[in-house]
């Protein structure tokens, strides 16, 4: 290791990363943007959004694919690796990746977001209703992680009563200290959720049915490679929504004075969504493998190296965005890494947006005078890889629920096609 | 990214979602469109080139 340097300690799991994440970087940045550190087996940190989207636009370089020489065994996006699946088609460089990529892509393309646009905002409904009548509820439990489990779980096919347990399983998992009892008991259900769903996905393939399930069941991948593929649309799903959600209302909370414009101007919410996936980027970072020997930043870096790509540091690059830890709803241009950039771009992030923009508004109309209990925040016990708020508590004007019904086959593939 | 802000200029496969441009010249009315699809875009997918 002597030939790595910089080298810094740092740990992207530590508790003054969770504590600031977005201050953390910054000093990194404006210090040391690229460096290597010593912790989980050694890795070089990128926070810099020259050098991340430089990383992100090279699959042959900096490689998503497993090597068990590099770091161990486990996932290859985490650092450290997590025993897990494998993700298709995200831990796998192209053209290995492609095929799996053409299976997705019709299932999340803008047209196919918008399609259920009208499902969404009545679930958005839905949600809101089990507790507008309360006059307080937990915008993260009860719609910001509701809304996202339950649609996914619909749209995959899924049996919808499994939803509460899917959100409760996956907010805990990216939330919790490990140590907690209840991310143990998370830990587990995700363990038995893998079965259930390896289950469900041989059924399909024998009876299809009119969902995304069958669709992955369908197609010429093996069962574990389809598991991978329906792990990775939950996990890359779920939570990740919610994170920039429960942010978002967080700050509208506390900033008020464009609530009425974000309901009446479209293109001000489009923007506004962008500039929240900017700030509030639920990815803080992905990891990759170095393939060969190059040099990034001034860094020698070498084969078999692993990689954290910073998203959220990037995302506050002021060498790209002004006054960067700023929020401007308007902002323009917008280029933010949220998403991720080549071959690997986050292939929900079309659903990811309808779903933010449909809470966005229903939180906006139907419970307006909201207030966020600030001194309840806690954010999530480790920011290294994901971000978020662990709860959002917050009191309104009590209202009346609208009636809104579950319609779990607002979400059948046929009835998309029909729209 | 760049059919949101040029609407009049991109067109989205229904199938996958990939941006195609629509045509390729680009006349003066639409011009601010196509500036603005270039900064938007974050792949730096989008180039602008001058055509005598």
């Amino acid at each position: 290791m002597a030939d790595r340097a910089p080298i810094v300690d740092f740990d992207h799991h530590s508790p003054q990363v969770a504590a600031d994440p977005a201050k953390v970087y910054r000093e990194l940045r404006g210090k040391c943007p690229v460096f290597w550190t010593e912790k989980h087996g050694g890795y070089w940190v990128f926070t810099k959004y020259e050098h991340v989207a430089e990383l992100l636009s090279d699959d042959a370089r900096f490689s998503s694919a497993r090597r068990s020489d590099a770091g161990g065994e486990g996932s290859s996006v985490s650092i450290p690796k997590r025993p897990s699946v494998p993700q298709y088609p995200l831990e796998l460089d192209p053209p290995d990746s492609v095929p799996y990529r053409r299976i997705l892509n019709p299932l999340l393309s803008p047209a196919a977001a918008e399609r259920v646009r009208d499902g969404i905002r009545t679930r958005v409904a839905w949600c809101i209703d089990q507790f507008v009548a309360r006059g307080e509820c937990d915008l993260v439990r009860e719609l910001a992680s509701a809304v996202p489990a339950s649609v996914t779980i619909d749209w995959l096919g899924l049996p919808h009563e499994s939803w509460p347990r899917l959100s409760k399983t996956m907010h805990d998992i990216a939330a919790l200290n490990p140590d907690d009892p209840r991310w143990l008991e998370a830990s587990q259900n995700l363990r038995q959720m893998y079965v259930d769903l390896a289950q469900v996905i041989e059924q399909r393939r024998r009876q299809p049915a009119d969902d995304v399930i069958s669709v992955i069941a369908a197609a010429p991948i093996t069962p574990q490679d389809a598991l991978g593929m329906v792990g990775l649309l939950v996990a890359g799903g779920v939570d990740t929504t919610t994170s920039v959600t429960s942010q978002a209302l967080a700050w509208l909370s506390d900033n008020r004075g464009d609530h009425g414009r974000l309901l009446a101007d479209a293109s001000f919410l489009r923007s506004a969504t962008e500039e929240f996936l900017r700030m509030y980027s639920p990815a803080q970072a992905l990891a990759r493998t170095m393939n060969g020997e190059t040099t990034v930043g001034g860094c020698a870096i070498h084969d078999g190296d692993r990689l954290l790509i910073g998203f959220a540091s990037a995302n506050r690059d002021a060498d790209v965005f002004d006054d960067p830890d700023s929020v401007m709803l308007d902002r323009f241009p917008n280029r933010h890494l949220a998403f991720g950039i080549g071959m690997h771009r986050c292939v929900g992030s079309n659903l990811a947006r309808v779903m933010f923009e449909e809470m966005i508004r229903g939180v906006l109309s139907r419970i307006p005078d909201y207030v966020v209990d600030t001194s309840a925040l806690r954010p999530y016990f480790t920011q290294g890889l994901a971000s978020g708020w662990q709860q959002v508590p917050a009191t309104f004007t009590p209202g009346r629920p609208t009636g809104a019904a579950i319609d779990v086959t607002a979400f059948r593939l046929s009835r998309e096609a029909a729209h | 990214m760049c059919k949101a802000v040029a609407p009049d200029l991109v067109d989205l496969s229904e199938e996958d979602g990939h941006a195609t441009p629509r045509g390729d010249e680009i006349t003066p009315d639409l011009d601010a469109q196509a500036r603005k699809a270039v900064l938007a875009c974050p792949e730096g997918a989008v180039h602008l080139v001058d055509v005598e």
